[in-house]
């Protein structure tokens, strides 16, 4: 529900704005996005090595 | 083979318009590989690298490879009758991705007319049918309306195998819990098959089986961020309340209207009015 109102938000600017400004706008978006993905993709890969390293190490340790 | 008779290609310079040059290879002597140029569109160049590549791959073949700025076409195309078109068709108007590729259309036909090409290709494929211009149904309007020009158009790989889709998450198990099990490729779609890639690669234009989203795929085609309200708008606006098949009939209405409201850029044209926005050629 969040991310509609948010989605609502950024279609009610975009549709708005003129050629130029739209066209910064999705660039802007773009960068923002790309900012918000990468850093949670990367937080979760490095969550995930973690437990793998952790998971490992129980393993040897219980031998 | 159609010795004399060239083919124009809508080349972006990635793997599905690269491969879609290649296999016209057997039947054109001559090929167009146009890449188009806009305000928003960045590294338009790196398609030359592919290019470059298809003519050492194939010397028996003439490419003539050209960068066309179309950005008043897309312009025009994307504003006219805005107001009216916002009352009827609200943020469908979003819809850049197809906007942007139907404008590369009518700028293909302005410059097959030009130069006497009576065909027409590109990498269309079915995997990616969230894009207007790649869903079948649209495909099918706009082969119309090349006809209507005396122009073919045709999709040499659309039925091609999607490539798996691939997540920024390295531990595959880990993305298909997150994804649900299965990712929206893999059920919509089969997944045996060739893609595009694996098929570029057993031509020898590629060094590996998968290439899409690789930083040696990025530095092959331009980079573009104006999809991004499109899925802004598809992905979190329009389809977490309707369906498929309502985003595929109302992309229909749409792309159909814009069709027909388009034609008036052509017409003009082959009356030698306007003609200045068409066939902008950047060196």
């Amino acid at each position: 529900m969040f991310s509609r109102v948010i989605a609502f938000f950024v279609c009610l600017i975009a549709v708005l704005l003129p050629f130029r400004l739209r066209i910064v706008f999705a660039e802007f978006v773009g960068w923002v996005v790309q900012l918000f993905y990468g850093t949670y993709y990367g937080i979760i890969n490095f969550i995930l090595k973690e437990l793998k390293k952790a998971e490992e190490e129980g393993k040897h340790g219980g031998e | 083979m159609e010795e004399n008779k060239p083919v124009g290609i809508l080349f972006s310079g990635g793997t599905d318009s690269t491969l879609t040059a290649a296999l016209l290879t057997k039947e054109y002597k001559k090929i167009h590989l146009i890449t188009f140029d806009r305000l928003g569109i960045f590294e338009v160049k790196n398609s030359e690298k592919n290019y470059k590549r298809l003519q050492d791959k194939f010397p028996e073949t003439e490419f003539v490879y050209k960068i066309i700025d179309f950005n008043d076409v897309f312009k025009k195309i994307s504003y006219q009758n805005y107001i009216k078109n916002l009352t009827k068709y609200g943020f469908m108007n979003l819809s850049t991705c197809g906007l942007c590729k139907l404008s590369m259309h009518i700028a293909m036909i302005a410059y097959c007319l030009e130069n006497q090409i009576e065909q027409v290709s590109d990498g269309a494929n079915r995997g990616m049918e969230i894009f207007p211009a790649q869903m079948d149904i649209i495909i099918e309007k706009l082969r119309d309306f090349y006809k209507t020009y005396g122009i073919s158009y045709t999709n040499p790989v659309f039925d091609f195998a999607p490539p798996e889709e691939k997540s920024l998450i390295k531990d595959k198990e880990m993305a298909q819990i997150m994804s649900g099990g299965v990712s929206k490729r893999e059920a919509n779609y089969e997944s045996s098959g060739e893609t595009t890639e694996q098929k570029l690669y057993s031509l020898g234009l590629s060094p590996q089986q998968e290439v899409k989203g690789t930083h040696y795929d990025k530095k092959r085609q331009p980079r573009c961020f104006q999809f991004m309200i499109f899925n802004v708008y598809v992905q979190k606006w329009f389809l977490p309340k309707h369906n498929m098949d309502e985003y595929r009939k109302n992309t229909l209405d749409f792309f159909s209207h814009k069709i027909t409201e388009s034609k008036f850029l052509l017409d003009d044209y082959q009356k030698g009015i306007g003609k200045g926005i068409f066939n902008k050629e950047k060196t």
